[in-house]
């Protein structure tokens, strides 16, 4: 049946919407990490690309400061972005490893069954709400300020997540496959590590990249749980304002650029396990 | 001594009990079981394999008490019924499995992996994925999987249900070949009775979670035990008339249908009861025959090598089973007979009358 003129019109144009919707600010962030100064606000009159490119930007946010700028700040992307990468991985290797394990034995032996909605709690709960205790508990720990302290908190806040994403991929394994591994000689250990956990590793690779964009993003616990030692790349980029020129834009547009780096190349790298785990269990088995 | 004994075994599900269940399955037999869906067939094979405990009774493997012997040590193989090759690995190493995991030499897997292959003619498929293979393919990776642990018993849970009709017969003459061969004890579990009746030495007849009869294929046929068993055997289904024995206990009656019951010990008389006769076992009437049944027909399914006719006797449809091929509906019209040596008869409890 052909779909009529009309409506393939309309949806069209609503494809169109949606794409610019995204497309749009990625496209300003890009031509803006190339702009200098004058050419940021609408004082010359803004172009959609710079009139007179430059890596001042850049130069300005791996180092602090830039030749033929005046302001400078008291770090460069370095240790941001080490913070950022080691808290991140960190915190997503916990949350992943926690929430397969426990998503594992939820799905397929029905322990604690409570437990599935124990965890989507820690959900309901808004972050402010609990950020008061939970500084006061890591003051208390000696984790404020640390690596370990803000990756646990990345962990414990991403775990639901990669418990019910987990779980769902868990669910899709026929039981009789592992069944068939216990019956040639298999422990349930090794079920798990032989049969069901690279069956479902597309679902394992899609699920720790979703953790590490939540927590590469992170604003507000990095904000609260760290002061100057483990400053991450978001809160890096909050400094990244002047006295006199307010917001650096083009700075932040570099800093946006090449923040985006990691999850792309993670992304790039489990590009083919990645279209297998968003499409788990939409096919007929 | 046994391969395997299940005595008096239970399991309570929580909308279901299985058992309790007594069975025994000699070495090198091909034992079928058969039943409706759900009837509780797979359940009796995860007790064998030892996948669920029971909750009373004991599951025997060569002779020993199982309640202690983890699920690989009963050294019992299984063909699901949907297969459950292992996705991510290559048929070679799916048949290889059971034998890479109880850590036996490369040489020794080599050398029996040939001998499966060679087997079930699957050399040309091996370095396939299950994902590339057809569906009669990964039904040889499975079985091969499960012959080539070199098992005491190997169950196999409706493992040809899937294929198309033809497939299905070719697997079910390979899989006697196979047991015949290599004198296995193969436990063939099916909702289909002509695939169980086929290839059986002995079928266990398994009905809402009991066995309900247990005997040679022709017996079970021939003589089902109960009404209930009568009814699962045989395709078409046995036509059944609810009526009431004579005062003197002679007849059989269901309305217009009055059919001697002389040669029956015990008939209830006076008492109801039902009438069963297969669908080949009523026939055209001569013209000499003396208690004949006006039919009328409804249909015919043209099926080949036979003819089921659809007929309405006393206002009950009836099938009726004819050799070979009719000309049209009315090529079996006007009157039939019963066999009256292949009639069953059931109490009202549904327990089946013996004859003489």
């Amino acid at each position: 049946m052909r779909t009529p003129l009309r409506a393939l019109v309309i949806r069209y144009a609503f494809v169109i919407l949606a794409c610019a919707v995204v497309i749009y600010p990625l496209l300003w962030m890009i031509t803006m990490a190339f702009k200098p100064f004058p050419e940021w606000t609408t004082g010359t009159g803004m172009t959609w690309f710079p009139k007179q490119p430059t890596l001042q930007n850049f130069e300005f946010v791996i180092f602090g400061h830039a030749q033929g700028l005046v302001v400078s700040l008291d770090r460069g992307i370095v240790g941001p972005l080490a913070a950022s990468l080691i808290t991140s991985i960190c915190g997503t290797a916990l949350a992943v490893v926690t929430g397969t394990l426990s998503s594992y034995a939820v799905a397929r032996f029905g322990i604690m069954s409570l437990l599935p909605l124990s965890v989507l709690q820690l959900r309901l709960f808004p972050p402010l709400a609990v950020m008061i205790p939970v500084m006061v508990m890591w003051a208390f720990i000696g984790a404020v300020d640390t690596w370990w302290g803000l990756s646990l908190i990345y962990g414990i806040v991403t775990l639901p997540f990669a418990f019910w994403l987990m779980k769902t991929f868990f669910d899709e394994v026929p039981v009789e496959i592992e069944d068939a591994a216990r019956v040639s000689g298999c422990s349930y250990w090794r079920v798990f590590y032989r049969i069901t956990l690279p069956i479902v590793k597309p679902g394992l690779a899609t699920c720790a990249l979703f953790v590490f964009i939540l927590n590469w993003s992170d604003y507000l616990l990095a904000l609260l749980l760290t002061q100057k030692n483990w400053v991450t790349l978001p809160i890096y980029m909050s400094t990244l304002t002047s006295p006199m020129g307010g917001q650096m834009y083009g700075m932040k547009a570099a800093l946006g650029l090449i923040a985006a780096i990691p999850p792309v190349v993670f992304g790039l790298l489990i590009q083919k396990h990645l279209v297998r785990g968003l499409t788990f269990g939409a096919l007929k088995q | 001594m046994n391969a395997i004994s299940i005595q008096g075994a239970i399991k309570k599900y929580p909308k279901f009990t299985l058992g309790p269940i007594d069975l025994s399955v000699e070495r090198g037999e091909l034992f079928g079981i058969l039943g409706p869906p759900s009837a509780g067939k797979t359940s009796i094979l995860k007790l064998i394999l030892g996948l669920v405990k029971p909750d009373r009774g004991k599951v025997l493997i060569g002779g020993a008490n199982s309640d202690e012997m983890e699920v690989a040590e009963r050294q019992i193989s299984m063909v699901f019924q949907n297969l459950a090759l292992f996705p991510h690995m290559s048929g070679r190493e799916n048949i290889a499995f059971p034998l890479t995991e109880r850590g036996v030499s490369s040489k020794e897997i080599a050398a029996r992996l040939d001998a499966v292959s060679d087997v079930l003619h699957v050399g040309h498929i091996l370095h396939k994925n299950p994902a590339q293979m057809s569906g009669g393919e990964r039904q040889r990776i499975a079985l091969g999987r499960a012959l080539i642990a070199d098992s005491r018993a190997i169950l196999l849970d409706e493992p040809i249900a899937a294929l198309d009709a033809r497939l299905r017969e070719e697997m079910r003459v390979e899989l006697k070949r196979l047991q015949r061969t290599n004198n296995q004890t193969f436990v063939y579990v099916s909702h289909d009775e002509e695939e169980v009746m086929a290839i059986a030495d002995r079928v266990a007849v398994v009905i809402d979670g009991r066995v309900a009869q247990v005997g040679a294929p022709d017996d079970v046929y021939n003589k089902p035990n109960s009404l209930s068993v009568a009814q699962v055997i045989g395709s078409p289904p046995m036509n059944l008339f609810q009526g009431r024995f004579s005062a003197d206990g002679r007849h059989f009656e269901c309305g217009d249908i009055v059919v001697a019951v002389a040669g029956i010990r015990d008939v209830p008389a006076g008492e109801q009861g039902t009438l069963g006769i297969r669908p080949e076992d009523i026939h055209r009437a001569g013209d000499h025959a003396t208690r004949r049944f006006r039919i009328s027909v409804n249909s015919i399914e043209p099926l080949g090598g036979y003819t089921i006719v659809n007929a309405t006797l006393g206002g009950q449809l009836i099938k009726i089973r004819v050799s070979g091929q009719l000309d049209g509906p009315d090529d079996h019209g006007g009157s039939v007979v019963f066999d009256e040596r292949r009639l069953h008869l059931f109490d009202s409890e549904g327990d089946r009358l013996g004859m003489e």
